[in-house]
């Protein structure tokens, strides 16, 4: 089971890793919070956060321990565009966000366009505008027949559908 | 002169007294589907499409242990064709633990038509063979006894504490995840004993003896078994499960549900499936209600209060 | 509005007092067996398989959301027939899982998490339609040997089931998380401290022992805690498509070969390993008995295993095909292990069996030894049917694999982007009807590629989240129990099944470095690319 599953290229560069050691330091604060929590609970509840907490803080320690000494090539850096990356990541959380206000279906399609137009790279004419769109409605519409009209399955209505 | 003939007409036409049902009835359960709540909406269904020529729709809604649908009960719509499966002790344990996005009296129970009483429960070979032998070992070993349960502060729980409290004994309560682990924990013998449902009783069939039964007379079903009120110890309850609607629903329309319900709870075939099946049916219509609901919150308070359930 | 569709009258539920004792004769099974061949219990089979497979495949759709929105559907049906159509559709869906582990890297169900260790790698060398013919074979013989053992050894082996107590299970967790920690081989720390944020993420509301509310930052949001499907959903998918996004490149850089299925190679290849597909079967429906334990740590236990035994254990993780093998046979092996408790005992086997069961219960079926005999009819012909439906795996697999794999290159990346992020988005919603569910499965689908990004993998983290409950429960529940009976060091360490099991964690544990202390030797010259 490697870490670094991703598809996309990277680019190594030899720095320490960085991301790795802030990570592993947020995890010791998040450790901390953990067993400060405890506090509260009863005995029996609090055993298992407070051993949780002591191992995630001991190996984070030792993670920041051994990357501080190892110059090691680890600092692997994604390519690629930040700005669709951060689009994806906004859009989504809007969406989300506008489940229940919109309704489920209704955002889903405002979300799906706003999607292709993050995710297109050919560039954009009328005729592919027509298709793409048309699957958006194609897959999300499809979906509403079968989870709503066939499964009865309750989706938020909010304002729309 | 014309114009507001018809509009009379029309108001008069319009008013809230109309039959219900005058559609189909979305039936919320807060739960996943085969639970308890869910078994009861199934027994319901055909006999009010009998009953009222309309649907009821089943919709699954789980959650938070059902704080989740209950906490979005009141954004429904308030017609009083959209009704949600409600549950004691739930509705008044979860909002003293904590915020679960609601409070007791948001919510507005129109009818309760069954209880599954508590029952405590042994593996069929087990050497404890009536209460009273159960109370004894629990009286000579403090401690020693475990009983099984399904969740923490759940209705499972409250039963073994006022247990305890009434039979004057102390024993130990193991939680589990649900009913079903907590019923393999007999039928493994892994505790001693287990305090679950009348209706475990049912569905487990001859692998647990049932020792006693938290209702006021012996079960149908179960003629050889006694009730706790029997042995003195004054422990009646259970889990209990009925309807409710949203709080912007116009008193008329609540009557009318709770009506309904009550017609659907007097069919006979339907009570005796559930006489067989371990639960108990009641009948708490809407009109009854108050008095229902202020017993049970003073009994489960002071349960509550004695296990030290308080907000945080 | 339509309800549920009415393929027959509803039956009236009945709870039938006594079971009759009857003798089984190999004989007698025969109706069963036709009545499974039935034109409508065939076609349900089939309906069944298809759907099943063509939802595990779709990343952000799992097997628990399949059952769980499907099984409505079939309160119309006659019990039998019911049964088979879920039986199809989970056993079929935990195989599609497969697909988008393989293809995609991101597992359609937790049962699907450890074929990505070598399936997605195996599918990055060109390897792909190999890797799905033999999650297929795989598939296909796990299942059968699953339903196997159902057909003629439940009741004993439901024994099985009851022997497992509170001390056995916690053990089972702890050898689980060594696992997690074993695989994350040049990497450990980040897998631990991934396993142990997953088990930090179980935590997050309601207790069951103690009753505590946990970590919630006094939320209703929080109060149901972490759901597992939705933060699978989140930790392997939304990264893939924020990466995705990300590029023009296509998605899967790969050799367009028309070699077909590669049915001889991939046949091949399992008649060479036929031992470690017997094995990893036999392990997946041993672990698919045992109540709350699924096919997540059913693969993660087969895949351990077999890599601790082949010739070449650092092949695994790098594209080995008896990695695939044995996850994928292992898994499909739940889905017959899983039905022994939930039939024998009442007590589901695994998630998706819990709402199976419910269905059963509506359904008016009783559970029990006696369902064998008292209402053999029904159960004999679902296993049947369960049978069929397996075997129609194969040519179902096979041709849906061969459209899965040119779809996901032919169709244009602007529309694959939002239609697999519309995927997450309806599938963590529909397992419980929850739209709290999608929150937290984008939550921590951004969590996951930041983690991602900097070394810590999804696998260690989903892990946790599973095995976290029940190694906490098994604990305290056995310290409990065990302070009552003044037998507290016996109840950890007396037992001999769980002694074993802790056996077998310490050897997890002390295994790698054993054969990382021989590896260093012998390959001292060989620089591993991924080094913590």
């Amino acid at each position: 089971m490697k870490a670094d599953t991703r598809v996309s290229g990277t680019k190594v560069q030899p720095t320490r890793d960085a991301g790795g050691i802030v990570l592993a330091v947020l995890f010791v604060l998040l450790g901390l919070w953990m067993i400060w929590e405890s506090a509260d609970m009863s005995a029996l509840g609090a055993v298992f956060p407070r051993t949780i907490a002591a191992v995630m803080i001991l190996c984070s320690l030792a993670l920041v321990v051994r990357q501080w000494l190892h110059f090691k090539a680890r600092g692997a850096t994604a390519d690629g565009s930040t700005f669709r990356r951060v689009a994806l990541i906004l859009i989504m959380g809007i969406w989300v966000l506008l489940l229940s206000v919109l309704g489920f279906f209704a955002s889903s399609l405002l979300a799906f366009f706003a999607l292709l137009v993050v995710a297109n790279y050919d560039g954009w004419n009328r005729r592919r505008a027509f298709q793409y769109g048309g699957a958006g409605v194609a897959v999300v519409g499809m979906c509403y027949l079968i989870f709503v009209r066939l499964l009865s399955v309750p989706t938020p209505h909010g304002l729309l559908f | 002169m014309r114009l507001t003939a018809i509009a009379v007409v029309l108001a008069v036409l319009a008013s809230p007294a109309a039959a219900f049902p005058t559609k189909d009835v979305d039936y919320i359960i807060p739960f996943a589907p085969g639970g308890e709540s869910d078994i009861a909406a199934r027994l319901q269904q055909p006999i009010f499409h009998d009953q009222t020529g309309k649907q009821l729709i089943v919709k699954y809604q789980a959650g938070a242990g059902g704080a989740q649908a209950w906490s979005q009960l009141n954004k429904m719509p308030a017609d009083g064709h959209t009704i949600v499966g409600v549950n004691l002790p739930h509705i008044i344990l979860q909002p003293m633990q904590g915020n679960v996005g609601y409070e007791t009296d948001d919510l507005t129970p129109v009818f309760w038509f069954h209880y599954t009483p508590d029952a405590i429960l042994v593996p069929v070979n087990s050497e404890l063979k009536t209460l009273k032998d159960l109370i004894e070992f629990a009286r000579k070993n403090p401690g020693a006894l475990t009983f099984s349960g399904s969740g923490s502060n759940s209705a499972n729980h409250l039963a073994h504490q006022r247990f305890d409290k009434l039979a004057g004994v102390k024993t130990t309560y193991v939680p589990f995840g649900g009913t079903a682990p907590s019923v393999t924990a007999i039928l493994g013998n892994q505790v001693k004993a287990s305090f679950g449902y009348s209706t475990v009783a049912s569905t487990q069939g001859d692998k647990v003896r049932m020792l006693a039964v938290a209702s006021d007379e012996r079960l149908p079903s179960f003629p050889d078994v006694p009730t706790f009120k029997e042995n003195g110890i004054d422990l009646v309850g259970g889990a209990y499960r009925g309807v409710g609607v949203p709080k912007g629903t116009p008193e008329d329309t609540r009557k009318q549900v709770s009506d309904a319900f009550g017609k659907i709870n007097s069919d006979p075939k339907l009570i005796k499936t559930m006489n067989d099946g371990g639960f108990v049916v009641i009948n708490v219509p809407y009109e009854k209600m108050g008095e229902f609901m202020a017993k049970r919150k003073q009994e489960i308070s002071e349960t509550a209060q004695d296990m030290g359930i308080k907000k945080k | 509005m339509v309800g549920p569709l009415k393929l027959a009258d509803q039956p009236q539920p009945t709870y039938p007092t006594d079971a009759q004792p009857e003798r089984c004769d190999p004989v007698d099974l025969l109706p069963y067996i036709l009545q499974a061949l039935s034109p409508a219990n065939l076609g349900l089979a089939l309906a069944g398989v298809v759907i099943g497979t063509i939802i595990g495949a779709l990343p952000g759709l799992s097997a628990t959301m399949a059952v769980a929105v499907l099984v409505p559907f079939t309160f119309g049906m006659n019990p039998a027939s019911g049964l088979i159509a879920l039986g199809a559709i989970y056993t079929g869906a935990i195989y599609g899982g497969s697909f988008s582990a393989i293809l995609v890297n991101t597992p359609g169900t937790p049962s699907s998490i450890a074929t990505t260790f070598d399936g997605f790698p195996m599918a990055r060398r060109g390897d792909g339609n190999l890797a799905v013919t033999l999650a297929t074979l795989a598939s296909v013989i796990g299942g059968i040997v699953g339903a196997l053992f159902l057909l003629f050894l439940s009741p004993p082996l439901s024994m099985v089931a009851l022997a497992f107590g509170p001390p056995e299970y916690f053990w089972l967790a702890v050898f689980g998380l060594t696992l997690i920690s074993a695989l994350s081989v040049g990497n450990l720390l980040k897998g631990l401290i991934g396993a142990c944020f997953g088990l930090f993420l179980a935590t997050i509301g309601v207790a069951i022992v103690g009753g505590d509310t946990r970590f919630t930052l006094d939320s209703p949001f929080l109060l149901g805690g972490v759901d597992v499907i939705a933060a699978l959903i989140g930790l392997y998918c939304i990264p893939v498509i924020i990466d995705l996004v990300a590029t023009p490149d296509p998605h899967l850089r790969v050799a367009l070969q028309d070699g077909g299925f590669r049915l001889g190679e991939a046949a091949a290849l399992c008649r060479r390993s036929w031992f470690n597909l017997l094995r990893s079967s036999v392990i997946g429906t041993l672990v698919g008995i045992l109540p709350g334990a699924g096919g997540s740590i059913a693969s993660l236990v087969a895949y351990s295993e077999a890599r601790r035994s082949a010739r070449h254990p650092e092949r695994f993780g790098t594209g080995e095909p008896d990695g695939v093998l044995a996850t994928e046979s292992a898994n499909n092996a739940t889905v017959g292990g899983g039905f022994i408790p939930t039939l024998v005992l009442g007590i589901p086997g695994t998630p998706p069996d819990a709402v199976i069961l419910g269905a059963l219960l509506v359904q008016g079926i009783r559970t029990g030894p006696g369902l064998f005999t008292g209402q053999g009819d029904i159960v004999y012909t679902f296993i049947f049917g369960l049978l069929v439906a397996t075997l129609l795996m194969l040519p179902v697999g096979l041709l849906i694999g061969r459209y899965a794999y040119q779809a996901i290159i032919a169709v244009p990346k602007a529309v694959l982007v939002p239609s697999v992020a519309f995927l997450t988005v309806i599938g963590s919603f529909a397992v419980h009807n929850n739209p709290d569910d999608v929150t937290m499965m984008f939550a921590l689908g951004v969590i996951g590629w930041i983690l991602n990004r900097f070394g810590f993998a999804p696998s260690p983290i989903v892990l946790g989240i599973i095995l976290g409950p029940i190694a906490e429960q098994g604990f305290v529940q056995a310290w409990l129990i065990g302070s009552a009976q003044n037998n507290l060091l016996g109840m950890f360490f007396g037992r001999p099944i769980s002694a074993t099991i802790a056996a077998l964690a310490l050897l997890t544990l002390v295994y790698p470095l054993i054969v990382g202390a021989i590896g260093k030797r012998k390959t001292s010259t060989q620089e591993m690319p991924h080094e913590g």
